[in-house]
């Protein structure tokens, strides 16, 4: 039997995919003679269980969901590359060091900047019970900052063809590092402790 | 969405609270069904079933106290009504109609 809590990690994902009060008090009661594995997978599945029953209650709310969010985050993306492509243009002389040497790394560097996204907002949401207006303009200075780093690493000559064929793929990096930051942003507080006995 | 005969999952279900009694919430539930039904279940899909039953009103539910066990959280406990009762009868007797007079089946082996 546990007596030391859960990784915190898993709790964190848990408050986000469960909202059913009973339902992770239960995980957390069955955890105690189980694995952490067992948590873990528990509560992704019973995450997805989750979305899948009201997605099938809701439908329409459901589809404009997935809809409205796709949306916004590619707004977002178009965005942050915008402005990472403005600033390639402007400062195209006073950084004249070669961009583009990781190109072939990219596609890996989709999880290790979903990871440090949500880390980011996590940070942010600090702000976000009295500040909404600073945590838009952090969230949204930090996107166009990743989008500066993702083209200054990956695209080959940002700085004299600044919105080039890398753009798609830029926008949908972007796209998963906002994503990211919004998770950490809507991070909310961690359950109590578990006591030992 | 209401259906005359319950699936072999929410017969499970409403079987192992009728099992349980008093202290039927999710975990024992789960639990029973893994124990008698030998079969591995996400907690997850036994409380959507739940949901689903006590919306087609074949069981209640109640919330009990918080505790420190449970991080703070709150047990349901569930019972079966009257037409929970019911519809288990009913999808019994079908089942026993079926089961009958198959050669197969009565012969015994696989």
């Amino acid at each position: 039997m546990h007596t030391h809590h859960p990784p915190r990690f898993i709790l964190e994902l848990m408050e986000r995919l469960i909202d059913d009060e009973a339902l992770s008090g239960d995980l957390l009661e069955g955890w105690r003679d189980r694995s952490n594995w067992w948590l873990w997978r528990q509560v992704l599945l019973s995450g997805a269980s989750r979305v899948a029953y009201k997605a099938r209650l809701a439908p329409r709310v459901a589809i404009e969901t997935v809809l409205l969010s796709s949306a916004i985050l590619l707004l977002l993306g178009l965005y942050a590359v915008g402005v990472a492509s403005l600033l390639s243009f402007l400062i195209d002389d006073a950084w004249p060091l070669q961009t583009g040497r990781y190109q072939r790394w990219q596609l890996y560097s989709i999880v290790p900047s979903f990871a440090v996204a949500v880390l980011i907002g996590h940070g942010i949401n600090r702000l976000h019970g009295n500040h909404h207006l600073t945590t838009v303009f952090l969230c949204s200075g930090t996107a166009a900052a990743a989008a500066c780093v993702n083209q200054y690493l990956f695209v080959p000559n940002a700085f004299s063809e600044p919105f080039g064929t890398d753009a798609p793929l830029q926008i949908v990096l972007s796209m998963i590092f906002i994503a990211g930051l919004f998770s950490g942003v809507a991070t909310r507080a961690s359950c109590e402790p578990l006591s030992s006995s | 969405l209401s259906r005359d005969y319950l699936t072999d999952f929410e017969l499970m279900i409403l079987l192992s609270i009728l099992r349980i009694g008093d202290e039927a919430y999710g975990l024992p539930i789960a639990r029973e069904i893994e124990k008698t039904g030998g079969r591995g279940v996400v907690l997850g899909a036994v409380y959507a079933a739940l949901d689903r039953l006590e919306t087609n009103g074949l069981i209640t539910s109640t919330l009990g106290a918080p505790t420190q066990a449970r991080g703070g959280r709150a047990k349901r406990f569930f019972s079966v009504t009257p037409a929970g009762l019911k519809a288990v009868r009913r999808t019994q007797r079908a089942l026993t109609k079926l089961w009958t007079g198959i050669a197969q089946l009565e012969q015994g082996g696989a």
